[in-house]
């Protein structure tokens, strides 16, 4: 198995999250880098859970993916909150933290 | 040595898909990127013998999470110019920091040489999976129930009109 | 050295007595709170008499009973200790404290008893009587340090009790900065010590004295002595620091009978006697004390011949008394000033309060000038009056007798006496006698001189006040019979007749002072001259004030000079003023005010640091814009600096 080769895998959806969420402005795709951030996590637990025959790694994955979900849930709520307050979803214009 | 190519493969995929999600203008197209990125991964878990997390990603993350994204997106139904996207000075640094963080990642990752070993031919199945869970995984299985009970009410909360 | 368990009795109960008064005093009626705070004198007063007996009970040499409360400060080796001694000379102080301090109590239900202040004043004098108490019973140097501060906390607050006075407020902050000036020295001579000794316990330290006392540095004991000394010239009002104690007159009169005369001021000579051994290793320091103690006496009384006021008359004689006792201290003759510091706070307590029972009864008048006559209308405290000016002047068999003619003798007889110092001793009790009873003339004998609307208010005092007096007058004439020198003893067939002495002996019998020995032919002629020189000094007031009463007129003029010099006081005050606190102001003004405080104080401190945190924010707050990528990209930026630290590292 060429693990070397998953993580760097890794690494690289890891730094596309990143990026992601610092470039880009729409919240959603700044969702959904966050999620890539975390899939990213995800296939470094199960490569090591395969390489140590270990299904620790696979338990971990899999509420991780649950945390997507519950993030993702009350993510999209903020959202439509906001849409509904602020008529926006560029979060450079949703500045409450400065007031 | 096939199982190895095609985990190659589906890396590209991923990996590709991924840039073209945060490149794209539109959520739409991103959050179909982006599940493009989900499929390509559940193949690797699959190759990894992790067949059921290759399961639950394609049901879960595919088929809820992207979809409710795609979902709200088109509810929110938002004004075409939030589109046009800035260029500004910090993002160029933005990008650079980025790289910098990437090379220092690739240094740590570089350096392990990870053999493995092979596993049990039941390893990843759903039985395996499931007695982990309920056995020496229940307290953080509990709380994360716990914290999906909390998200669902919340959400709920959060998104209705008062 | 056994333990007496109930010692610390003694200051508890005027603490209580305080904490009650000073905190619900306002809404007490008088009653309560005289007493209330009377109870708690008399009770202590009671436990010290009860401590008496038993102490009396230990064989003398074996004389020190401890009572550890608790333990204070424990640090680096040092320990310090809340710890109350009682020997035969905190005994002896405690009785007076106590006592005295009981009998002023009584007088001031009297005295006060239309003041608004009246629950403030008797918190104060309970406060008073807690610091002296732990003071005296202090065990350490630390904790009679803490008793020193108190009582000099109590006098300040006393002084300046009448404070919408400004003048009295003002000597009230003067009696504080004259006694700060002296704590400054004790303050060295206590960190001196511990340097020295390693330890602050008086047992302790004359342990290390008795077995060890060659070995130590001369120099730096002397140094010890001379910096505490310091601290008592404060506290104990001698040259240079005397200044305040007239002042101090500007607060009530049973005040400056219980602090500023009988009590407080005497904290000095205390301090001085608990240390004995450490002066006796200090001869230079010893002369020192005596050589100040000389002209602080002398000069004292001179100051005293010329003023008008009856308080300020009494406030320099208590100057110069004080400086009998530090004499004695001087030449080694310990408990002849710790006995006269015991008559004198009879007779000078007694004194004062006469004086305020006279300036109660003219209407808040001081000035002898205005009084005369007074004889007819107050007669108890007349008598009792006469009683202690009589002691004070030395005539026997009044109190003060035994205990001057014993310093006189001394200061003649030590090895580190002489006759010079027996020669101050001897014309200071001539003028003694002279302003003291030309005081007595001008108050009470001739003419009344007093304004028409006063002299209808003449009157004797309540038996409140008077009562106090005549337990003191009665304590003025027979307190000395407890040492009488054994000269006369033997005349009246009596062994070992100096009790006082004996009973105080444990506690000085390692200072090893010798005293020449004279015939007692000699001893009888020096009693002669010091009684003959009181007896001139009254016979020269008798001529002055009452037969020839336009001559003292006619003299002020013929020595204009002089007499302009000692009515100003030597311009002391003016000297001081001049050369100490105009200088002082004036830095204080220009540049402590002006410069310091405003412009590094507030200008570089205050303000500097504000302004650089408001620069500083100004350009972090462009950081802190509220939007949530930038706070990412900081986040990611602080990840990338720390793992490329780690890589580096």
């Amino acid at each position: 198995m060429p693990y070397n080769g998953i993580l760097i895998m890794a690494v690289i959806l890891f730094i596309i999250g990143i990026t992601g969420v610092m470039v880009r402005r729409n919240i959603f795709i700044m969702l959904m880098s966050i999620e890539l951030i975390l899939n990213a996590a995800n296939l470094v637990f199960i490569a090591f859970a395969r390489a140590f025959a270990d299904p620790a790694g696979q338990v971990i994955a899999l509420l991780s993916i649950t945390l997507a979900a519950a993030e993702v849930g009350v993510g999209l709520g903020i959202f439509v909150a906001i849409r509904r307050t602020h008529n926006t979803v560029n979060v450079d214009e949703i500045n409450l933290l400065k007031h | 040595m096939l199982a190895t190519m095609l985990i190659y493969i589906f890396g590209a995929l991923a990996i590709f898909s991924g840039l073209m999600m945060i490149l794209y203008r539109n959520p739409i197209h991103s959050a179909l990127w982006f599940g493009l990125v989900l499929f390509s991964l559940a193949g690797i878990y699959a190759l990894m013998q992790a067949h059921f997390l290759a399961l639950i990603q394609i049901l879960v993350y595919v088929g809820a999470i992207t979809v409710l994204i795609v979902y709200v997106i088109a509810l929110l139904n938002f004004d075409q110019r939030d589109l046009v996207g800035k260029v500004t000075i910090l993002k160029g640094i933005a990008v650079i920091v980025a790289a910098i963080l990437f090379i220092e990642l690739l240094f740590y990752v570089g350096g392990l040489y990870v053999k493995g070993i092979a596993p049990p031919p039941e390893f990843g199945k759903a039985a395996n999976i499931g007695l982990a869970t309920l056995t020496r995984y229940l307290f953080p299985f509990e709380v994360i129930s716990i914290l999906l009970l909390v998200a669902v009410v919340g959400g709920v909360y959060i998104a209705k009109k008062d | 050295m056994n333990n007496i368990y109930y010692l610390w009795l003694i200051p508890f109960f005027p603490l209580v007595g305080f904490i009650i008064n000073g905190l619900f005093g306002k809404k007490l009626p008088k009653p309560v709170i005289h007493w209330v705070a009377n109870v708690a004198v008399w009770s202590s007063f009671t436990v010290a008499v009860i401590a008496f007996f038993d102490l009396l009970k230990v064989v003398p040499g074996q004389r020190i009973l401890v009572d550890p409360v608790y333990r204070w400060i424990f640090t680096g080796g040092l320990a310090i200790d809340i710890k109350f001694l009682l020997d035969p000379l905190s005994a002896v102080m405690i009785l007076v404290v106590t006592g005295v301090g009981a009998l002023i109590h009584v007088y001031s239900i009297g005295y006060m008893h239309d003041d608004p202040s009246y629950y403030r004043y008797f918190a104060y004098l309970n406060l008073f009587i807690f610091s002296m108490s732990i003071l005296v019973l202090a065990s350490n140097i630390v904790l009679m340090f803490v008793g020193w501060e108190g009582v000099g906390l109590c006098s300040y607050l006393l002084i300046g009790f009448w404070f919408e006075d400004e003048e009295k407020a003002y000597a009230g902050r003067k009696a504080f900065i004259t006694n700060r000036i002296g704590d400054f020295g004790f303050i060295l001579g206590i960190l001196l010590m511990l340097v020295i000794f390693k330890t602050l316990d008086f047992v302790e330290i004359n342990k290390i004295l008795i077995y060890h006392g060659e070995t130590l540095s001369v120099t730096a004991l002397t140094l010890i002595a001379i910096f505490l000394f310091i601290g008592a010239t404060g506290k104990s009002a001698q040259i240079p620091l005397y200044v305040w104690l007239p002042d101090a007159m500007a607060g009530p009169t049973p005040v400056s009978a219980l602090i500023h005369a009988a009590t407080m001021v005497t904290a000095g000579v205390y301090m001085i006697g608990r240390l004995n051994l450490l002066y006796a290793h200090a001869p230079v320091a010893m002369a020192i004390v005596a050589a100040v103690a000389g002209a602080t006496a002398f000069f004292a009384a001179t100051m005293a011949i010329t003023q008008n006021d009856i308080k300020k008359v009494l406030a320099y004689s208590t100057v110069s008394q004080l400086g009998y006792m530090f004499m004695a201290m001087g030449v080694g003759a310990f408990a002849a000033g710790i006995f006269h510091l015991m008559t004198h706070a009879f007779f000078k307590a007694l004194l004062f309060l006469g004086s305020g029972s006279v300036i109660h009864a003219m209407s808040g008048i001081q000035d002898m000038r205005q009084m005369g006559g007074l004889k007819k209308y107050m007669p108890v405290t007349y008598w009792t009056f006469l009683t202690a000016t009589l002691a004070i002047s030395g005539i026997p068999p009044f109190a003060g007798f035994f205990s001057k003619d014993e310093i006189i003798w001394s200061s003649f007889a030590s090895s580190r006496g002489g006759v010079v110092l027996w020669a101050i001793g001897v014309i200071t009790a001539i003028i003694t006698a002279f302003y003291m009873f030309r005081l007595v003339y001008m108050t009470f004998h001739g003419e009344n001189r007093s304004p028409e609307e006063v002299k209808h208010h003449i009157h004797e005092s309540p038996a409140v006040m008077t009562i106090p007096m005549v337990i003191l007058a009665i304590l003025s004439v027979i307190g000395g019979w407890v040492g009488v020198s054994p000269v006369i003893g033997k005349l009246f067939g009596v062994e070992n007749s100096n009790i006082f002495e004996e009973f105080l002996h444990p506690v000085f019998a390692h200072a090893h002072i010798h005293f020449h020995h004279y015939s007692e032919a000699t001893e009888w002629w020096f009693m002669a001259i010091s009684v003959g020189g009181a007896l001139l000094g009254i016979l020269i007031a008798f001529y002055l004030y009452i037969k020839r009463t336009d001559l003292p007129r006619k003299i002020a003029l013929k020595v204009w000079p002089l007499y302009k010099l000692l009515f100003n006081k030597y311009y002391v005050d003016e000297i001081y003023y001049y050369l100490f606190i105009h200088p002082i102001y004036l830095i204080s003004l220009l540049f402590l005010w002006r410069f310091t405080d405003v412009y590094v104080i507030d200008g570089v401190g205050v303000n500097g640091s504000a302004k650089s945190v408001r620069f500083t924010s100004r350009i972090l707050k462009y950081w802190q814009n509220g939007d949530a990528q930038v706070y990412i990209f900081s986040f990611v930026l602080g990840v990338v600096l720390v793992l490329g630290y780690l890589l580096l590292a």
